[in-house]
């Protein structure tokens, strides 16, 4: 017992190097595949998994407009497009409405409060397949045509939860004897909004908003569900998948991550870790 | 108009503005609005159209039914109940058959299978549970050396680090684990080294890489919640501990290990219910024997073209999901 004792205490001693090389094991985790898929993307070969030797030729191919291995980059182009304009759709109104809810859920007390953060909290944990399928349900049966509005109507049922409960984290640390201040010295209601919550909360709205917009971007499941016809990046992406491993993918695929990485980086050395 | 009737009327109109202004129930009416009619039409809606087709019965060519007479259980009971068997009995060769499964050694108490459905939907939850553990086991320590031991002036990169796979595109990210683990990728061919493995073998289309999916795109949210909760710890309580005589051990486990409970409850509750409902993972990584519950209900919808029993499904995975949410609540834990 001693001994097993002095060897488990043993191993915390020296548990910092233990610490170590598991959090960098973690790290090669999380990014080895990464790095896989951005080298692979320059591999000159068809059948894109062994490595031959390096080219750049798969992405001058596609900036060219060509199709390479049935990923026709025009259609690429339209489905970003189109996600761009959802997420963008979303992130406007999710940020209005979801503010909104999350000062009513701050200031007020009114009957039903703990029901309704609950209805308020399900968006996020449902799973996405249920909330797909259902507003499909919904959306068949009331008779509206499937398109780019009802994924951003879908988009927008989730995005308001994102940015309610980001916003009113934020809130819980506001100190409002600022907007009493405000207020005595003669700003109405909406003088004090614009000139002394906002700016204080901004962050807060700042950080929701881009939550909200990643959500969106990269929703596959729920839009597949409720966009009819039409593409989104993660949908066009979905296909390609589907039809096996391709350089083409692999481009696409490297673009994708690398500038999505790119954007959140830059936002999150402007806002501090954000999550 | 005249321009008294107009001032006259823009007094009026200014005290009701007033009244209006004053009254309590205003501000939450009008901040609550918005948000509360698009959450009631176009979330919980058509939660209830979706309710109210499990009731129904499919026709024979694959249509709804959804008059008085069709509306029952009966997708439910297809669900739940094996043919033949009565309630009871349902419920015990789902007891027994689970005991089976997860003791090894037992012999078979079960004389019966419980339905495909009910074991899809252990399947699930087994892979959910899983998925944590595994995401718990890996994720603490790393948690635990970047709120403690690394130095302040490294811990937001290495956080950044931990969050920025996590706002990375999804289905990259899945289709990268796809590189890796086809036939003759570097991984493979790495693993062919080995004495045991032969060449050309691939990991893709198995339980364990639907397994490495989850674990891959969900363990941030194991790490980040337990961080915060590391951070947080005052780890002079560890001194004190190890001065009145415990070991490393001890300290960790008795005084450091329960303050960081929150977090841990946190992060489980994050990685299992996105696992458990997981789609595309199984979809793209898994196989045959690798799918679960949400691709049931996907298939349902799409080409098993049974909509009332795909209800029901979605309706048990949410159960699923609630239950576990009560038992986090009544462990103590919070929402966000």
């Amino acid at each position: 017992m001693g001994a097993f004792r002095r060897a488990r205490a043993s191993l915390f001693e020296r548990g910092a190097g233990v610490l170590l090389a598991q959090t960098a094991f973690v790290y090669l985790f999380l990014y080895l595949p990464i790095a896989v898929l951005i080298t692979l993307s320059f591999n000159d070969s068809r059948y894109a998994v062994v490595w031959q030797g390096f080219t750049t030729k798969w992405y001058t191919a596609l900036l060219q407009g060509e199709t390479v291995a049935r990923v026709d980059p025009n259609a690429a182009w339209n489905a970003l497009l189109n996600s761009v304009e959802i997420a963008a759709a979303t992130v406007v109104i999710s940020s209005v409405f979801g503010t909104m809810l999350a000062f009513a859920l701050d200031r007020y007390d009114f009957p039903g409060k703990r029901l309704f953060t609950g209805v308020v909290f399900m968006p996020i944990i449902i799973p996405s397949i249920v909330m797909g399928i259902s507003l499909l349900l919904f959306f068949n049966i009331i008779g509206i045509q499937l398109g780019i509005g009802t994924a951003i109507i879908g988009h927008v049922a989730f995005g308001i939860s994102f940015v309610a409960v980001v916003v009113a984290a934020r809130l819980q640390t506001f100190d409002q004897t600022m907007e009493e201040a405000a207020m005595d010295l003669g700003a109405n209601e909406l003088e004090t909004f614009r000139f002394v919550t906002l700016p204080m909360i901004k962050p807060g709205i700042f950080a929701g908003a881009l939550l909200a917009f990643a959500m969106s971007f990269d929703d596959f499941v729920v839009t597949f569900f409720i966009i009819g016809q039409e593409n989104t990046l993660p949908i066009f992406f979905f296909g390609m998948v589907r039809q096996g491993i391709s350089p083409g993918v692999n481009v696409v695929a490297a673009l994708i991550i690398v500038a999505t990485m790119a954007l959140v980086a830059v936002a999150q050395w402007f806002q501090g870790p954000t999550w | 108009m005249g321009r008294d009737s107009n001032n006259q009327a823009s007094g009026i109109d200014a005290q009701l503005v007033q009244r209006i202004r004053r009254n309590q129930w205003t501000g939450a009416v009008v901040n609550l609005a918005p948000s509360a009619f698009w959450l009631g039409v176009f979330f919980l809606a058509p939660l209830a159209v979706m309710f109210f087709f499990s009731f129904g019965e499919r026709g024979a060519f694959g249509e709804v039914l959804l008059a008085t007479e069709n509306l029952g259980l009966q997708q439910y009971r297809r669900f739940f109940v094996p043919e033949g068997l009565s309630m009871l009995g349902a419920i015990w060769t789902t007891v027994a058959w689970l005991i089976d499964t997860v003791i090894p050694g037992t012999q078979s108490l079960a004389s019966t299978q419980p339905t495909p459905y009910v074991r899809l939907l252990f399947k699930s939850i087994g892979y959910g549970i899983l998925a944590t553990v595994v995401s718990f086991v890996v994720g603490y320590p790393m948690a635990y050396y970047i709120g403690h031991i690394a130095s302040e002036e490294y811990q937001n990169l290495l956080v950044v680090l931990v969050i920025l796979p996590f706002w990375a595109s999804f289905l990259v990210r899945i289709y990268a684990i796809q590189l890796l683990l086809s036939a003759n990728s570097v991984l493979m061919s790495a693993f062919a080294v080995l004495p045991f493995v032969e060449q050309g073998v691939t990991l893709m289309n198995s339980q364990f890489a639907v397994l490495l999916g989850l674990v891959y795109i969900w363990i941030p949210f194991m790490i980040l919640p337990v961080y915060s909760s590391i951070e947080e710890i005052d780890f002079t309580l560890q001194e004190a501990a190890m001065d009145l005589g415990a070991d490393r051990f001890e300290a960790f486990y008795h005084v450091i290990f329960p303050q960081s409970k929150p977090g841990v409850m946190a992060g489980s509750i994050l990685v299992f219910i996105p696992s458990a409902g997981a789609y595309v993972i199984p979809e793209l990584l898994g196989g045959t024997d690798s799918q679960m519950i949400g691709n049931f209900i996907a298939d349902q919808f799409g080409s098993a073209g049974h909509w009332p029993l795909g209800a029901a499904g979605a309706f048990v995975l949410m159960g699923v999901m609630l239950l576990s949410i009560a038992a986090y609540q009544r462990g103590g834990g919070e929402l966000a």
